[in-house]
């Protein structure tokens, strides 16, 4: 290996070579184990005919086909794609709120308290988060209708409409995660420099302003963590619904997730089941770099 | 790391300690002290509604079935030291065992992460080696990869090798962590290089210095890790639901679902079940939510 800059021959000694990867070799042998091979293996499974009880057959791209022209698959990605759309960016928003508040509250007696308040559904699973909302949003008995009742306002159907279920479910998720990325943000608030604040308010700049200019680029960091961990967490939608709704009423909260458990094992199609992973990881991909390019060119500005 | 948290706020601020106010007539008043008591509130109201869910799943768990069933909602159990639902899920139920099967398989999971990141992390932090940054991206990139995309294959390989109804199969997904190698790189590199070099020149092996020199100075990375980690396995609901097909294999996350599927609108007996399956989270968050904060934190510091 040589380093063309200097012309230095980069040299590694053949004993700490070997003792690196001896180190490595368990957590080299687990990404083998847990991410390539199964990448690999789904991918092969995705162009046969696979059965569990031994039919295997090679078809091509045949899943493929059926699976993009398939009503179910058309549903379950719009489904995901209108609880991606409807519960990330408010949930980063919101989120992107509470943390700016926490970082202008100087008054630190009593903060850690209210802090924890908002982390505490964080250590709820998801399934647990699931029955929590399934009860406040029972029609007959929940907390919910009642909340409303007490306004005047007539009590809705929630989980049970399928015009109201995937926003239910989004109101559960940013619930659920709030706390995480209030943390995050609070984090990288903190690191940034005071002193950019007061150089621009000797500018004359307003808090908009500021927040526009100064907090929002240099939180960049964060905002690419929360928004791509929250994306790829609303894409795995799977215990919400699953839990709280079976995907229904009549599919109107099917994931796809949920389709990929229920072609593989409850159908036994495996074949069509690993297509839809295939699409989900293309689909992973490139809204990633998609997220990563958009914020890239905003602290360059 | 450690220096990320120290704030740099301006000196003005700092005259203005929650004392300080009272002392001074009329600063109360200021707008500065309006606009702080402002924020603070809205932040209480918030952090109130956020708590709100579990607070009244928490007081529905202790409420008899007539009682939870009332229209309009009734907020206060009449009773609050009425444990008969625990009771009843703990008799009558197998939360126990769903409880030690979580334990177990959690604890697995965190024991060979943990090892097998402190190797990793070690040789990152302190050998150069071919590859080492492509090798690293590689592993960070995994980071990215959610275990549920992959259960197809997973689950092939698994029932093949006829790990169904173990706890080794159920734990396999979390036996490694990408988190772990990269918080406990991040952590090592920190520690001055000087300290490997004196105990290599004392004669002591490399997995001695690994275990008795680094591993007690990462001890706040490894707990942030351990924490984290017990989270996300005690919480994992798809791969136990899956690979645990004996109902004495369950999981807490499987049992729950389970349990309620069976028995429907027995909304106090679910209430208490998810209490159960929180409980240890719950403790976990009440006892180390300093180090959990600054774990959440640490791991966004990219």
């Amino acid at each position: 290996m040589t380093v063309p800059t200097l012309g230095k021959q980069k040299s590694y000694s053949r004993r700490t070579t070997i003792r690196a990867f001896l180190f490595l070799a368990p957590a080299l042998f687990f990404v083998v184990l847990l991410f390539i091979i199964p990448l690999g293996y789904n991918i092969v499974i995705s162009f046969f005919d696979w059965s569990v009880i031994g039919r295997r057959e090679f078809i091509g791209i045949e899943n493929y086909v059926s699976v993009v022209t398939s009503e179910r698959f058309m549903n379950a990605a719009g489904n995901t794609l209108y609880f991606t759309v409807l519960g990330v960016p408010a949930g980063v928003i919101l989120a992107l709120i509470v943390a700016l508040g926490f970082n202008a509250l100087l008054w630190k007696r009593g903060s850690g308290l209210i802090r924890a308040l908002y982390f505490a559904p964080v250590v709820a699973s998801l399934t647990a988060v699931a029955f929590v909302w399934l009860w406040i949003f029972n029609p007959a008995y929940g907390l919910a209708n009642s909340i409303l009742g007490f306004f005047g306002i007539p009590g809705q159907d929630w989980l049970t409409s399928d015009g109201q279920v995937i926003p239910s479910l989004a109101i559960m998720y940013i619930w659920a995660r709030l706390g995480f990325n209030v943390i995050i943000l609070v984090a990288g608030l903190n690191g940034i420099d005071r002193s950019y604040y007061e150089a621009a308010r000797l500018d004359g700049a307003g808090p908009f302003r500021m927040l526009w200019s100064i907090t929002l680029p240099l939180l960049n960091k964060q905002l690419v963590l929360v928004i791509s961990v929250e994306v790829m967490n609303a894409f795995k939608l799977f215990e919400l619904p699953f839990v709280a709704t079976k995907g229904g009423p009549v599919g109107s909260s099917r994931s796809m997730v949920m389709e990929i458990y229920e072609l593989a094992f409850r159908l036994d199609r495996w074949g069509e089941a690993a297509v839809y992973v295939v699409i989900f990881f293309v689909f992973l991909v490139a809204i990633t770099a998609i997220i990563r390019k958009i914020f890239t060119r905003d602290i360059s500005e | 790391m450690s220096t990320t948290s120290v704030k740099d706020r301006p000196a003005t601020t700092t005259t203005l300690k929650p004392a300080a106010p009272r002392r001074r007539k009329g600063s109360w008043r200021s707008v500065h002290n309006l606009k702080q008591a402002g924020i603070f509130i809205a932040l209480a109201l918030g952090g109130i509604v956020m708590t709100l869910p579990l607070l009244w799943v928490a007081l529905s768990s202790l409420k008899e079935p007539s009682e939870i069933l009332e229209v309009p909602v009734r907020w206060l159990p009449d009773n609050f030291f009425n444990f008969d639902n625990y009771v009843e899920l703990f008799a009558q139920y197998n939360f126990g065992q769903y409880i030690a099967n979580s334990f177990i398989v959690t604890g697995i999971g965190i024991v060979t992460s943990l090892v097998i990141a402190l190797l990793a992390a070690y040789a990152f932090a302190y050998y150069q080696f071919p590859f080492k940054e492509p090798i690293f991206l590689l592993v960070l990139a995994l980071f990215m990869v959610p275990q549920e995309a992959l259960v197809i294959p997973m689950f092939l390989m698994v029932s093949e090798a006829g790990l169904t109804n173990t706890y080794i199969g159920m734990a396999l997904p979390d036996l490694f962590t990408v988190l772990g190698v990269y918080l406990l790189r991040q952590f090592m590199e920190g520690i001055p290089y000087s300290y490997v070099e004196a105990a290599r020149v004392d004669g002591a092996s490399e997995l001695r210095i690994l275990a008795r020199v680094i591993t007690p100075m990462v001890a706040p990375a490894i707990v942030v890790f351990v924490i984290i980690k017990f989270m996300f396995t005690w919480n994992t609901f798809l791969w136990p639901l899956l690979v645990a097909q004996d109902e004495a294999m369950y999981t807490v996350t499987v049992g729950l679902v389970n349990f309620a599927g069976s028995e429907f609108n027995q909304w106090n007996l679910i209430n208490a079940a998810t209490m159960i399956s929180m409980i240890p989270t719950i403790i976990l968050f009440v006892t180390l939510q300093r180090f959990l904060v600054k774990g959440v934190a640490l791991s966004g510091m990219k």
